[in-house]
């Protein structure tokens, strides 16, 4: 259960692959500093040494020209041991997918346009009654089928995949071609802000970056923040209405700390729930967050956040 | 209509999603920024009170997030009241966090003659 093949081009030229008619070039890539090109009819294709299934088969691909004069322009197209399984095509700007098995086909909606980078990923479970297809641009479905036959021939699996794009004058860049029994390989487009001196094409570490968008695990996004006094003996209620628990923060200004003398002193500090000592906690709720002082008037400080918390 | 620069969450369509927690990147919300982050080792001679220099950039600090980590490895956010944070192995504890615009103020309340280390947080300050 693993990544089968990996075609970058980064070797600078098209060995990776077990056949090329496109040829490697370092103009217009998406990732490093080559990317493959295929012009009319050229392409790229691996050969595995048996066949799998299920297979998810990804490309990177990029038109020179406009797509929505495409007339059958072929994409991906995916064999098994003896028998051709599934091909993909650019149709009037859209991709349409024919299963072999039973020559029917099925079309999308999304209308690729040129100079554009589109990550085009299919799933393909072989099955002759409970075969599947699912293909993906930029990791949103485009095409879903399930409980068809996807099974052309006795093949057990997808064992080679050609990667194409078109088929008349202009140019179809090709990178990031992957083949993998288990997983989805489709790379995200996202957003990233390095910090000064960090590269934002290879960096991978969260720390160099102001932005790191690839995964949500940097930025929370704030609801609203209140700075307030809430008197002795009240409770400051805060609406927030997500529906939701959300991440928050309140702080009070109190004059029950102590310096590093032992001396009381009016400081901040954060608060939680209540506990056996505090005259004042705060709690949340799915429409508001409650602040309760059974001290004496102080200052209070808080943060509400969109973020789901609970 | 109005122009913002969105990263959603895998499986998620960036032109319709509604749900903020699929949204990495919205640029209609503000991101809560960390401002500042600093660390210390303070020197426990004995269980009493100490103070650390916070160096907050912020005229007026307003809002801070505090992790120790004790010599046993263990490591928590120190209670900033009056309820102990204890190591794991129940040889350590503090309490009575707090901070004002230069220190913060805590209490070694237990064990002596070891290396608290400290990290901290400053987050951006009410507008």
């Amino acid at each position: 259960m693993a990544n089968l093949f990996a075609g970058s081009f980064e070797t600078g030229d098209t060995s990776q692959f077990t056949s090329a008619g496109g040829t490697a070039q370092a103009s217009v890539v998406y990732g490093g500093a080559y990317a493959g090109a295929n012009t009319d009819n050229t392409n790229f294709y691996k050969v595995l040494q048996h066949g799998h299934n299920p297979c998810y088969i990804h490309g990177m691909f990029r038109w020179s020209v406009d797509t929505s004069t495409s007339n059958n322009w072929f994409v991906l197209l995916g064999y098994g041991e003896a028998n051709d399984q599934f091909y993909m095509q650019l149709a009037n700007g859209v991709l349409k997918i024919t299963i072999n098995a039973t020559n029917t086909a099925y079309t999308g909606h999304t209308v690729l346009l040129p100079n554009v980078w589109y990550s085009i990923e299919i799933y393909y479970y072989m099955d002759s009654s409970a075969g599947a297809i699912e293909v993906r641009i930029n990791g949103v479905t485009e095409i879903a089928q399930s409980l068809i036959n996807t099974k052309n021939g006795s093949d057990t699996g997808i064992m080679k995949a050609k990667w194409q794009g078109i088929n008349a004058a202009g140019t179809c860049y090709v990178d990031d071609c992957q083949m993998d029994d288990a997983a989805w390989n489709y790379r995200k487009i996202t957003m990233r802000v390095s910090l000064p001196g960090y590269n934002a094409l290879t960096d991978g570490t969260i720390d160099h970056y102001s932005i790191f968008a690839d995964s949500d695990n940097v930025l929370i996004k704030e609801q609203s923040r209140t700075l307030g006094t809430i008197a002795s003996g009240g409770t400051v209620t805060l609406t927030h209405g997500s529906g939701y628990v959300p991440f928050y923060l309140t702080y009070i200004n109190s004059g029950y700390y102590y310096d590093d003398r032992g001396s009381a002193i009016t400081a901040w500090g954060m608060i939680g729930h209540q506990d056996v000592s505090s005259n004042y906690y705060a709690y949340a709720g799915t429409g508001d967050i409650k602040i309760i002082n059974a001290g004496s008037a102080m200052k209070y400080n808080s943060y509400l956040f969109y973020d789901r918390n609970a | 209509m109005t122009q913002v620069i969105r990263v959603s969450k895998q499986g998620k369509d960036v032109l319709t999603e509604t749900d903020r927690n699929n949204l990495i990147v919205d640029s209609a919300e503000n991101t809560f920024k960390i401002l500042y982050t600093g660390t210390a080792s303070i020197t426990v001679t004995a269980a009493t009170r100490y103070k650390i220099a916070h160096n907050s950039p912020l005229p007026a600090a307003t809002s801070m997030l505090v992790m120790v980590k004790f010599p046993d490895g263990s490591v928590t956010m120190p209670s900033w009241n009056n309820t102990t944070s204890v190591s794991k192995d129940g040889t350590y504890a503090v309490s009575q966090w707090c901070f004002d615009n230069t220190y913060f103020y805590f209490n070694c309340v237990a064990g002596s003659s070891y290396t608290l280390a400290v990290s901290w947080l400053i987050f951006e300050p009410q507008l």
